[in-house]
């Protein structure tokens, strides 16, 4: 079972109720919005903020009170800018009679025009918060809405009633209900978690819930009202609620409806990802814009790291192939990740002319970082991809996402061996001596899997062969507070500027300063400071700051940088 | 002017192709075709000039890899100009730089 978008048709489990939906595209600037038309009233859920929208609204709700005069009830999930900033907008037909339905909660927000939870201040073009008298405010403690109805102009009333939950105490959603004629009602549920005002309307067999499914994704948990008990609650009871074999069909906010089970799924998992939750940073103005600028910087790392993951497979099919012959077959989706990359890129680029909020850049990250996860979890990526590459992105990925959901990753840092780390990675970085020739030998009968091998080999060869990397001076201390990893990533990362840069002989150096260890790279020549590119460089800085450490570079020639790492036990949240 | 653009200079036996803007899976085919025509002339050594080069994605690599395969079928090596910093750090990182040649 499913919604056409864009057309009437009956709600499903119901006789005479039909609905028509506007999908909007999926982003955080305007919601989809959902027209129904009951016997005695049309419903208008989540106007949302698009004028395109708002035309296409009046004019399906104006033909539906042409062929029947009704009074309309604009109902909305949440207070929202992008569900709600229309919701005195629509453009009807004189005489009609409108009236605004909401939790009390939303209804104070907007009366106040509160920027911070409308969350109106994420848009660059400052829009206004519509304030709009709300005629019903739904739950409000002393509930003089659900006692007095919903009164009309000629003195008629929609009746709205309070109604016993049949769920279980522990999870019970409170409930209300507006009789739409001829027995058919629209029930309303209070499910806050993603805003406190939050509510989920029931129609027939169809559930619309909001922005609910994403209230646990990075970049949207933490923003002005919302809460993680109330969230982790109403997915209990959502949960109950979908397990009845009387609903269909759920519509969030955003995107496509899904089945009952569906969704239900959905919301398990989210629930799952939801349990850790508890100490989100809360999200603000300026954290969207430091987001922004750390989204930057994770694009531009992410997108050389897999650029370059492609390129050494590239380069290895130069010496596998001749043009016209035989391409590269491993089963990698390199299109897919180019693709990916691509769309984000050019997703920020928007945001320069203005055009774009910051927080939809970061969501668009979330939305690459995750793709490119994805594309990084087959086990082919592990056989065919230089692992400490993969390892690397793999990491950019995760701190990433964990950040953008306000997590503090770096409590769970552990500390490394710096000399130990440092020892590894010079061996790393040594010369390979062809390797043993037998594997390739057990293969040469299949042509395939000799090329497969031939290939995989020649990707992971390090292209720096011709730059030396000694550790020097190494101090006795050696333990900081930084995982081994990490270092690992940014010192390589910096070897790999310096190299391409013009280096060829780099030395690596650990020493103490003030109690603290440092490690210093110092190339044989003088390095362009672009060659490292200032955002990649920032994203370190950004890094071992949040550890409690620091980067810089040095103003004498040759070339060098100075990591002054985080102390033990010392990492800031 | 169009997101990405590549005019062709040809002077006496060298072909030279100015690309401006980003070389990614949206604009890495109207590099293709021209670059890989060039590639295709008897006798014609090809550079390809990055000074406007913004952004360089695996699409972009790509193309590049095959103009250096079709080269190397007439021993030639595919020369690129003016790259920038942070793309060179990519095609050295990539090991490119082993069979094309980077100034």
């Amino acid at each position: 079972m499913s919604l056409a978008p864009n057309t009437w048709q009956t709600v499903p489990g119901s006789r005479s109720l039909e609905i028509f939906p506007i999908l909007a595209k999926p982003s955080i600037v305007s919601s989809n919005c959902f027209i129904v038309s009951a016997p005695n009233a049309i419903l208008v859920v989540d106007p949302g903020a698009s004028h395109d929208q708002t035309r296409r609204i009046s004019d399906v709700v104006t033909a539906a009170f042409a062929a029947s005069q009704r009074p309309v009830l604009v109902i909305l999930t949440h207070c929202h800018q992008d569900h709600s900033q229309e919701a005195d907008s629509l453009t009807l037909p004189a005489g009609t009679e409108l009236r605004r339905l909401a939790h009390d909660a939303a209804a104070r927000v907007l009366e106040r025009s509160d920027r911070a939870l409308s969350c109106a201040y994420l848009y660059p073009w400052n829009p206004p918060v519509c304030n709009a008298p709300i005629h019903c405010r739904l739950f409000a403690p002393d509930d003089a809405c659900e006692a007095g109805g919903l009164t009309l102009g000629r003195g008629d009333r929609v009746e709205i009633t309070r109604r016993a939950t049949s769920l279980a105490d522990d999870v019970a959603l409170a409930e209300r209900s507006v009789a739409l004629g001829d027995g058919e009602r629209l029930d309303i549920y209070h499910t806050p978690g993603h805003t406190s005002c939050s509510v989920s309307l029931r129609l027939g067999a169809l559930l619309i819930i909001g922005d609910l499914p994403f209230a646990a994704n990075p970049g949207l948990c933490g923003l002005d009202g919302w809460n993680h008990e109330e969230l982790v609650r109403t997915l209990q009871g959502l949960d109950r609620m979908l397990d009845k074999p009387d609903l269909a069909i759920c519509c969030p906010g955003h995107g496509y409806e899904l089945s009952t089970a569906a969704m239900r799924y959905k919301l398990r998992l989210m629930r799952e990802e939801a349990r850790d939750l508890t100490a989100v940073e809360g999200m603000n103005a300026n954290r969207i814009a430091g987001l922004k600028r750390y989204t930057d910087e994770f694009l531009e790392e992410t997108s050389a790291l897999f650029t370059i993951l492609s390129g050494r497979l590239y380069a290895a099919s130069y010496y596998l192939f001749d043009e016209g012959m035989e391409r590269l077959t491993v089963p990698i989706d390199l299109d897919g990740i180019d693709g990916t990359l691509t769309e984000f890129r050019r997703f920020a680029d928007a945001f320069n002319q203005c055009t774009t909020p910051e927080l939809s850049v970061v969501l668009k990250g979330v939305q690459a970082a995750r793709s490119l996860q994805e594309a990084l979890a087959g086990d082919d990526v592990q056989r065919f991809l230089d692992p400490s590459l993969v390892g690397r992105a793999q990491r950019r990925l995760t701190d990433f996402l964990s950040i953008v959901r306000g997590l503090q990753f770096l409590s769970a840092e552990s500390p490394s061996r710096v000399n130990s780390v440092l020892a590894q990675l010079v061996a790393r970085a040594a010369p390979q001596a062809d390797t043993d020739a037998s594997e390739l030998l057990a293969v040469a009968d299949d042509r395939r899997s000799f090329l497969d091998l031939l290939t995989r080999r020649l990707a992971v060869r390090s292209p720096f062969n011709q730059v030396t990397v000694d550790l020097v001076e190494a101090c006795e201390r050696s333990e900081a507070g930084i995982a081994a990893e990490r270092l690992d990533d940014i010192v390589t990362s910096l070897i790999e500027a310096m190299a391409a840069g013009g280096a060829r002989h780099i030395r690596l150096g650990t020493e103490t300063a003030t109690d603290q260890l440092l490690v210093r790279l110092t190339a044989d020549t003088t390095i362009g400071a672009e060659a490292i590119g200032q955002r990649r460089l920032a994203l370190y800085g950004r890094t071992l700051g949040w550890l409690g450490g620091s980067i810089e570079r040095e103003q004498d020639a040759p070339t060098t940088f100075l990591l002054r790492l985080p102390e033990l036990h010392g990492a800031v949240g | 002017m169009g997101e990405f653009e590549v005019t062709i200079e040809r002077l006496a036996a060298m072909i030279t192709l100015h690309a401006a803007g980003p070389v990614d899976g949206r604009t890495a085919a109207a590099l293709h075709e021209p670059l890989l025509a060039a590639a295709a002339v008897p006798n014609a050594a090809v550079c390809l000039d990055l000074a406007r080069v913004s952004y360089i994605s695996n699409a972009g690599l790509r193309v590049l890899l095959l103009a250096a395969q079709a080269l190397r079928a007439r021993d030639e090596r595919l020369h690129l100009a003016h790259v920038p910093p942070h793309i060179a750090n990519v095609l050295t990182s990539a090991g490119f730089t082993s069979f094309v040649d980077v100034a």
